[in-house]
């Protein structure tokens, strides 16, 4: 049984479809990551898994099984245990992620797995372990006080913390310099090797996926386009469109050939496509 | 050249924190102590009227009409007493002191003000969380009720339903609370649906937060320091608009001290002896200006992103 199996999950927005029969299957301790465009649909999936879409988006179809059992049949009340239980996130913006009027101990120690005997230990612990410097001043601050990849840490440590079974890492370092970026990625994938959590990995960004996932999931306009290992993605693509990413992503590498946009006449074809179905 | 200096001339200055955030809490300390005084004394004076005033504030005495304040008094014969600080503010046109009157004055303003408050900050404070937390067709009925309220001349609006429900004190506070919830609405939607929005807000849910808890752990901490600064602007309106009623006879029934009721009855006099309308204005004003600043000097200290 699968960690997480998403099956034919779809998504509206007052009638307009934002997700099309999305299915996603993660593994524990696997990294999957979820590529695409602005407007893809890979963090509303995000969303969809957590549980906290926006007001006017709607289930239309599908199941989200966690461990087999379907989060979306769950009442509002046992979804939540599940979700306190199982799930975390690691957001895409670490401002406002954090509440502005609690210190970062109160903040963590709340996630703390039910049964922690001492939970101001444990929150150090969790912060040492993000390798956060003075972690017992840091515990004692308020979020505005931290820079914004030191907040980042924090909530990296806060998802982990509630030792969950599946963190969703949407966009994580999108908010971040590029020089925080690298030390966040590692630490994302050194934390998820430690614990041996399944980790979904939603980002627009092939490079990142090339180095830290293990599958991928490419999606555009609400529907997964191609699904492979993360090595056979980046070498074989199979798909047009894929390629044609691919094709538009900078490398070290190769010289400074220029890069290809992805060609209008493929989108155009894609989105017809998708009217059929 | 010069910018270059003088920027790292304001560098060097720096001991802690930017020369803005250092003025800032020199003023919020300002503010503190000036609002602390005027409240302090309000509250002294209206705890303690009954020790501290010097006469009965209803008293007349019609030997005693207009007398100057003490230090203007230099007729004691006229007047026929021995000590002129037996009257430190004078007397009115029934004889009545001053003083006493103010100091009894006070008592109502601050009864007035801070259950108006109270009341209108419940109200407001649970209408415009639900509005702005769950939005939707909730949000669109109390906002709507909100707009027509606003529509309302406010202070005709209290004029008449006062002249309803009677010149009672409790109608007086009811009425004024009944006009001034909508302030709290829609100050308390607006900051709940912005922090709704927020990601710690998602947050709290995936952790297993339900909305009411959310509501009430997560968002209105956040909302706190705005209310407070409301709380006591909305103090200094409640006192403003009891000035007003008594003024025009619709307050506390007539004849017992109220700053409004001293107001109308100096402006009759104000040729012959300006001191009965000029400390009721003034307290009214020291009391305002006092309640404005402490709200202002308590939201920097609450606020943990503007307070160090």
């Amino acid at each position: 049984m699968s960690l997480l199996q998403v099956d034919s999950l779809s998504l509206g927005l007052r009638g307009a479809p934002v997700l099309r029969k999305v299915n996603l299957t993660i593994e524990a301790s696997e990294i999957a990551g979820v590529v695409g465009e602005s407007g893809a649909g890979k963090s509303m999936l995000g969303k969809a898994i957590l549980g906290v879409l926006p007001r006017d988006v709607t289930v239309t179809g599908g199941a989200i099984r966690l461990n087999g059992t379907d989060l979306l049949a769950l009442r509002p009340r046992a979804r939540r245990a599940f979700l306190k239980r199982d799930l975390a996130l690691i957001p895409q913006d670490p401002l406002s992620a954090l509440n502005p009027c609690r210190t970062i101990s109160a903040q963590l120690a709340e996630v703390l797995p039910k049964g922690t005997t001492d939970a101001k230990v444990e929150v150090i612990r969790w912060l040492d372990a993000v390798r956060i410097p003075s972690a017992t001043k840091v515990a004692k601050s308020f979020p505005h006080v931290l820079s914004g990849g030191m907040r980042q840490r924090a909530l990296i440590a806060a998802a982990f913390a509630s030792r969950p079974k599946l963190v969703i890492a949407d966009e994580p370092t999108t908010a971040l310099d590029v020089t925080v970026q690298k030390d966040v990625l590692h630490l994302i994938r050194e934390m998820q090797r430690e614990t041996g959590v399944g980790l979904m990995f939603v980002t627009h960004d092939l490079c990142l996926v090339a180095k830290i996932c293990h599958s991928v999931t490419v999606m555009h306009g609400g529907r997964v386009i191609e699904q492979a290992a993360c090595t056979d993605l980046i070498n074989r693509p199979a798909h047009a469109y894929s390629q044609a990413l691919l094709a538009a992503t900078p490398r070290p590498d190769q010289a400074r050939q220029g890069l290809e946009p992805v060609p209008t006449a493929l989108i155009e074809r894609m989105v017809a496509e998708a009217g059929d179905g | 050249m010069s910018s270059v200096e003088s920027l790292s001339l304001e560098k060097g200055r720096g001991g802690g924190g930017t020369g803005l955030e250092r003025s800032t809490e020199k003023i919020s300390r300002l503010r503190m102590v000036f609002g602390g005084a005027a409240i302090g004394a309000l509250l002294i004076a209206a705890l303690f009227a009954p020790w501290i005033a010097p006469h009965d504030p209803t008293l007349d005495d019609l030997f005693l009409i207009n007398m100057p304040p003490a230090w203007l008094n230099d007729d004691l014969a006229y007047f026929g007493i021995e000590n002129a600080w037996a009257y430190p503010l004078g007397t009115d046109s029934l004889g009545r002191d001053v003083a006493s009157r103010l100091i009894y004055g006070a008592r109502l303003a601050v009864i007035v003000g801070v259950s108006v408050a109270c009341l209108a900050a419940l109200a407001g404070v649970v209408l415009g969380a639900l509005a702005g937390f769950y939005g939707g067709w909730i949000d669109n009925v109390i906002s709507r009720i909100v707009d027509v309220w606003l529509s309302f001349p406010p202070v005709l609006l209290s004029i008449i339903l006062v002249a309803m429900l009677g010149t009672t004190l409790t109608s007086v506070i009811i009425v004024v609370a009944v006009i001034d919830w909508t302030r709290f609405a829609r100050v308390v939607r607006a900051d709940v649906l912005q922090q709704r929005s927020r990601d710690y807000i998602d947050a709290a849910r995936i952790t297993g937060g339900s909305d009411p808890s959310i509501l009430i752990r997560e968002v209105l901490p956040n909302v706190l320091p705005l209310l407070i600064t409301l709380f006591f602007f909305e103090i200094g309106i409640a006192v403003t608009v009891e000035t007003i009623l008594s003024f025009v006879s619709l307050s506390v029934s007539s004849g017992a001290a109220t700053w409004g009721d001293m107001i109308a009855e100096g402006r009759r006099v104000i040729n012959e002896a300006w001191w009965v309308m000029a400390f009721p204005v003034g307290a009214l004003v020291i009391t305002i200006l006092g309640l404005n600043a402490m709200g202002d000097a308590l939201r920097f200290y609450l606020d943990p992103v503007l307070r160090k």
